[in-house]
């Protein structure tokens, strides 16, 4: 975090999906290293993002991939633009 | 003419109604998504805004009678002041509550405290401090009262600039050095009143 606050759940949510969506497809240590996020915490939150329908898991035997949902782009979209939002008052996010 | 511009306020207001709202739209909606208590703040905020703008429209329009005798109007007016307080105290608010906000306190609590309440101080006790000395000077009328009445006017004036000059921003970095050069003026004006060799007439009584 460039401000040395933590990151809201929002924030995480779309930091993961702009991970996914920068791959394409991608696999869970790829989005740990774009999203900056710990395994177990990412692990923790990708049931939860699946769960609301954010994000697709794709099993292929042992290989595990994820990608982003119609719900999960819509997110992504609303929150790009509640971030201008809250940039142009001022605010954290 | 009066019925036009009422009209025209009206539409103003209508109007501004209209961006308040979807302002607190947008903001409510973010908080919706981020649970950003901010944007709940700031929303709400912006929805009493509305509400303000939307009661005035409609007054303007006559649509909510501003009445008579004198007094309703003026509770009226009151309770449009009062949304519009808590209004701007929930925006206030919004930004209050971010975790710079202390940073900010901070930072305007040591501007007010120094340049204010400090500076403030400051002007008075240098105010009766020239007062003294001019009603010495008037008493005497000496070349060395004139300069240290000089001097305590000079510092008077700067001090009394420097509560003002908080409010013209890109003036405030020139006001330091201002300062600095007038300060040292009235104390070399001091040190030549203590310094030079008085006259005879200007021996102390």
């Amino acid at each position: 975090m460039k401000e040395g606050r933590p990151r809201s759940r929002a924030r995480i949510f779309a930091d993961i999906l702009t991970a996914i969506e920068a791959e394409g497809e991608a696999k869970p240590t790829r989005i740990m290293y774009r999203a900056n996020m710990a395994y177990e915490r990412l692990v923790k939150y990708l049931a939860e993002m699946e769960k609301s329908g954010l994000v697709k898991r794709i099993s292929n035997g042992e290989r595990v991939h994820y990608i982003v949902t119609e719900k999960g782009n819509y997110f992504l979209k609303e929150f790009r633009r509640l971030e201008d939002f809250t940039t142009a008052f001022g605010l954290k996010l | 003419m009066f019925q036009t511009l009422q009209i025209t306020e009206a539409i103003l207001s209508g109007t501004t109604f209209i961006i308040a709202f979807l302002v607190a739209y947008r903001a409510l909606k973010g908080y919706r998504i981020a649970f950003n208590i901010n944007l709940l703040f700031l929303g709400a905020g912006f929805i009493l805004l509305g509400i303000f703008f939307l009661l005035s429209s409609l007054s303007f329009l006559g649509v909510i009678p501003r009445g008579y005798p004198y007094q309703h109007r003026y509770l009226y007016d009151a309770s449009l002041y009062l949304i519009q307080f808590a209004a701007y105290l929930l925006i206030m608010l919004a930004y209050v509550i971010q975790p710079r906000f202390e940073e900010t306190a901070v930072l305007i609590g040591t501007v007010l405290l120094s340049y204010f309440l400090l500076n403030a101080v400051i002007v008075i006790l240098l105010a009766i401090t020239a007062g003294s000395v001019m009603i010495e000077y008037r008493r005497r009328q000496t070349a060395s009262t004139a300069l240290v009445l000089s001097s305590f006017a000079l510092l008077f004036i700067i001090h009394l600039l420097d509560l003002f000059l908080i409010f013209i921003p890109h003036i405030l970095i020139l006001s330091t050095i201002y300062t600095v050069t007038f300060e040292l003026l009235s104390f070399t004006l001091l040190f030549i009143a203590i310094e030079r060799p008085a006259t005879k007439g200007e021996q102390s009584s």
